[in-house]
């Protein structure tokens, strides 16, 4: 049991840069998802702390030891990795006691750890197969069994559920998630899938090119994302952007580019709006224009695709030449591609991101 | 071609059946020669039955031949060849595809030079070395000499045999704590089984088979080959004899290709076939 | 002598591996708790082994080879004389000369039939193809000296062949000294069983070089209008090109290693209508104690092999780069 940090990390791989000046605190006992897309250094930040890649620049530490030197045995920590890993040729209770009769633990004691979590991972009845004989899921909670025998002081996952069915993996979230907190143990979990991230982190580092862009609770990262990237990346589906150029009269501001055009009271909650602005829209925040809603807008455009998701529907709206928005609209609506439509946005739910460096502003 | 109409399939057979035919037919022919009264003035004549089926020509050509000696000599080389080739290739296919260090290109490169090395270019020196060494027509020359062809060979196929297994699974057994010893002959060779297997059969076929070596560094104590190829030379005149020698020297690596048919195959084929 | 196929895989495999374990660039940081040191242990019994009795021999045989020696007096300085004799000795010349003859059985042909074959049959699954196969390889399993004997009595006067041609009525072309004993069959005829022992393994290699071309190439080039041959040179020699270089590559190393079959057949004879430069090894180091020149023969004879290596692999690369 112990906190893992990492402190001005650099990765390089030759000429690549992989990981840029990674600082993270992880505290013990929390469960932290790095997340991003792939390229985005977050496999390489849980290598590093595995010890499966030496670190070109910075300190990682777990617990109080600085572990940069140290062999992946000895840092006391267990990984789950994504194709399992598990040997094939020892049946399941052997692939268990694998590590802990490595580390001469004796034998009474590895019977009682492998059945404990044999038990808490309900795999009792496989323990004398072999993992040709396993289903894809069973397989995967051998791994988990793996990490969880060796009692370590964080588990390092690499996308363990990508490789199981969909139900599988929503139901496995939920699984792994809830062993963690009755064991306690810090997790350090990598994936590229941001529905994932946002279940099962009790915070999220959203990570991007080597860089992390963002690390926060799952609800900061989602109503205040620091920037562009985090807000697109994080929410399914995704927020969508505009670059408008910005006029003032007034008390009152007006976002406008070719045919659109919002006109806007900004609160005093924002940045300093620079002559040019990216407005970022998420698509459950935009519905159709109706007289009468306290919407901002209206936005006109026209229909260019409707996706039926059974309780409500996606619209895709096309406003001018490159501006394209997603609006949620009632399962009933009739809508055809083609039509034009108008759409507002609620309140408080504009977000606004500088357009240089794509910075967030604030959100009106 | 993929259509399976009756006469394709029908044709398929015949022009297969025709080929095995003709693989098979000479060795017919001389099972069927070596069933032939022996002695001279006893002809065997092309392909028709034997008069009588003079099975005890096997006794005769087993004695005649020192069969018994050969074939003790063979199996006591093979006995010690193949652990020895199969246990360091293993261990050396496993360091060169698991680890890196410095030089390891080169080496790996000296030992694949070994595989282009004819034996012709090192024979002359090799006799002359072994015999400074007092281990003429011993099995140490026969077995040394061997392995040390084998291994060239050997560390290329398990170190292809070790390089299929999946990171991962190496790095498992790191973070599980298994020094590379360890990691070698719990979680690499039980993963590899299927190659080492099939390089051991190569092994013991290579041993077996081995006529060259064993025709330089041996007189009295000669390899079964090299004893049927003396004793076609003594007994050119009886055919029924030599024939019957013959099906003798070939019949312990037949049976250990019928058993281990699959191995073979996989080992003759793989390398060639795009895996 | 065996070679396997995976010499010529070696620099292919080795380079894609390299590519899979190395992170690029050639000094890659220490990982923590990396061995390293430790696989020089793990090397060192199979090199020390191999080194002493493959590469040392090697530089002595180079060093042999620059002195007449008769293997028992003291030799002397032969300088190149040994190599030169590659261009004089018409022995040599002859032995080479007959390789290249022998390539066309136990390359080309087997190689042409296999192909030709393998096209032949259809791509549909074969029952008991095992069992064919156990049967088709049979010739490469057995010791070339069992199977030589066998030949042996195949080329005798009276033998299978003489007598089946007899049968037929052309036991005219039966040679009075057997078809071994002749000096213009001798050659042909060791050809010929090199061609029956090649021939199972290129039939096996390609048919399951065929199987693994997806059927859809087929079916495509069938909608275009492709009959047979075209079939056969825009798909199926394409798809098997990895395994013709292989074998094309295996089987010319191999023609020029002859040695077992001339030994137990003819023993380079009738008169030398038959010696090929191992035979020719072996002969003058023990039968006329030309030692040294045994030796510039075999250094000559893995140059050789070295260049013909070198050649073929580079034509097949040029032939399929321009796929």
């Amino acid at each position: 049991m112990a906190d893992v940090r990492y402190t001005s990390v650099r990765k390089e791989f030759g000429e690549v840069v992989a990981l840029e000046d990674l600082s993270l605190e992880i505290a013990d006992g929390e469960f932290v998802v790095l997340v991003g897309p792939s390229g985005s250094g977050k496999t390489t930040a849980l290598r590093l702390l595995a010890g499966l890649e030496a670190i070109s620049q910075g300190e990682i530490r777990v617990g109080d030891r600085v572990v940069n030197r140290v062999a992946p045995q000895d840092r006391d920590i267990a990984m789950v990795f994504q194709d399992y890993a598990l040997y094939p040729q020892m049946t399941v209770y052997d692939n268990l006691a694998f590590g802990l009769k490595m580390r001469k633990v004796p034998k009474p004691e590895i019977k009682q750890r492998v059945e404990r979590a044999a038990g808490l991972l309900d795999i009792g009845e496989l323990l004398e197969r072999k993992p040709r004989a396993l289903s894809g899921g069973q397989r995967q909670r051998v791994a988990l069994g793996r990490a969880l025998v060796r009692e370590p002081a964080a588990f390092l996952m690499d996308e363990p559920l990508s490789n199981l069915d969909a139900k599988l993996r929503v139901q496995t979230r939920g699984e792994i998630k809830l062993l963690q907190r009755q064991v306690g143990t810090t997790t350090v979990y990598v994936t590229h899938d941001q529905v994932e991230a946002m279940t099962m982190g009790d915070r999220v580092a959203v990570m991007s090119d080597g860089k992390l862009e963002q690390v926060g609770d799952t609800r900061t990262v989602y109503e205040h994302p620091a920037n562009v990237f985090v807000a697109g990346f994080i929410g399914s589906p995704g927020m969508t952007f505009a670059t408008l150029g910005v006029s003032r009269n007034g008390g009152r501001m007006t976002f406008a580019r070719g045919r659109m055009s919002l006109s806007v009271d900004p609160s005093g909650s924002t940045e300093p709006i620079p002559d040019e602005v990216t407005i970022g829209v998420r698509p459950e925040h935009a519905h159709i224009w109706r007289d009468g809603n306290n919407l901002v807008g209206p936005v006109e455009g026209t229909v260019t695709f409707v996706e039926m998701l059974g309780r409500e529907a996606l619209v895709g709206v096309s406003v001018g030449a490159d501006q394209r928005f997603t609006v949620f609209a009632d399962a009933d609506t009739r809508i055809s591609i083609g039509d034009p439509l108008s759409f507002g946005v609620e309140r408080g739910r504009l977000y606004l991101f500088d357009p240089t460096d794509e910075r967030a502003l604030g959100v009106i | 071609m993929s259509t399976s109409s009756r006469t394709t399939v029908v044709m398929n057979y015949v022009l297969l059946t025709i080929c095995a035919i003709v693989a098979i037919y000479p060795l017919i022919g001389v099972i069927l020669a070596s069933l032939y009264p022996t002695g001279p003035g006893s002809q065997p004549s092309g392909f028709s039955l034997p008069p009588t089926f003079e099975w005890h020509n096997y006794v005769t050509a087993w004695e005649q031949g020192k069969f018994a000696s050969s074939f003790q000599t063979s199996f006591i080389v093979a006995a010690a060849m193949v652990p020895a080739s199969v246990v360091l290739s293993v261990v050396a296919g496993y360091a060169f595809a698991t680890m890196r260090f410095r030089g390891s290109q080169i080496i790996f490169w000296l030992f694949i030079l070994g595989l282009i090395i004819p034996t012709e270019a090192t024979i002359v020196p090799l006799y002359y070395d072994v015999r400074a060494m007092g281990l003429l027509d011993t099995y140490w020359a026969l077995i040394i000499l061997e392995t040390s062809g084998e291994v060239a060979f050997g560390i290329f196929w398990m170190r292809a045999a070790f390089l299929a297994a999946p990171k991962s699974l190496l790095e498992a057994a790191r973070i599980d704590g298994a020094n590379s010893w360890q990691t070698l002959w719990r979680v690499m060779v039980p993963f590899a089984r299927p190659a080492i297997l099939t390089l051991t059969v190569l092994c013991f076929a290579d041993s077996w088979n081995e006529f060259f070596l064993a025709l330089v560094f041996t007189i009295n104590h000669m390899t079964a080959p090299a004893g049927l190829a003396s004793f076609s030379g003594r007994y050119t005149q009886d055919i029924a004899l030599v024939s019957a020698g013959a099906v003798i020297v070939a019949i312990p690596i037949l049976v250990v290709f019928v058993f281990f048919q699959r191995e073979f195959l996989r080992g003759m084929l793989t390398g060639a076939v795009k895996g | 002598m065996e070679i396997r196929p995976e010499v010529v895989r070696g620099a292919v495999a080795s380079v894609d591996a390299r590519r899979r374990w190395s992170r690029g660039g050639r000094n890659q940081e220490r990982l923590p708790g990396e061995a390293r040191r430790i696989a020089y242990l793990y090397i060192a019994p199979a090199f020390i082994l191999y080194a002493a009795f493959n590469l040392v021999p090697l530089v002595q045989g180079v060093n042999i080879s620059f002195y007449n020696w008769d293997g028992i007096t003291p030799g002397t300085w032969a300088g190149l004389s040994n190599y030169t004799d590659f261009f004089t000795d018409p022995l040599i010349r002859e032995g080479y000369v007959h390789v290249l003859q022998l390539m066309l059985f136990y390359a080309f042909l087997p190689i042409a039939l296999g192909l030709l074959l393998a096209a032949l049959l259809s791509r549909i699954r074969i029952r008991g193809l095992t069992a064919f196969r156990l049967v088709l390889f049979l010739p490469l399993v057995i010791t070339d000296v069992a199977t030589a004997v066998a030949w042996t009595w195949v080329y005798d006067v009276d033998g299978p062949l003489s007598t089946v041609l007899r049968a037929i009525g052309l036991g005219r072309l039966v040679p009075a000294q057997g078809w071994l004993g002749d000096f213009n069959t001798a050659l042909p005829a060791v050809g010929v069983f090199g061609l029956w022992g090649a021939f199972g393994f290129c039939l096996i290699l390609f048919l399951a070089g065929v199987m693994k071309i997806p059927a859809s190439l087929y079916e495509a080039a069938r909608v275009d209008g492709a009959n047979a041959i075209h079939e056969f040179f825009a798909v199926t020699l394409p798809g098997l090109r990895y395994e013709l270089q292989v074998v094309l590559v295996l089987s010319l190393i191999d023609t020029l290693g002859t040695f077992d079959e001339i030994y137990v057949m003819t023993s380079g004879g009738p008169g030398t209508a038959t010696s090929v430069p191992a035979y020719l090894v072996w002969r003058r180091m023990f039968q006329t104690s030309q030692v040294g020149s045994a030796a510039a023969l075999g250094i000559t004879l893995m140059l050789i092999i070295f260049a013909v290596t070198w050649s073929a692999n580079k034509l097949m690369d040029r032939w399929s780069d321009d796929e």
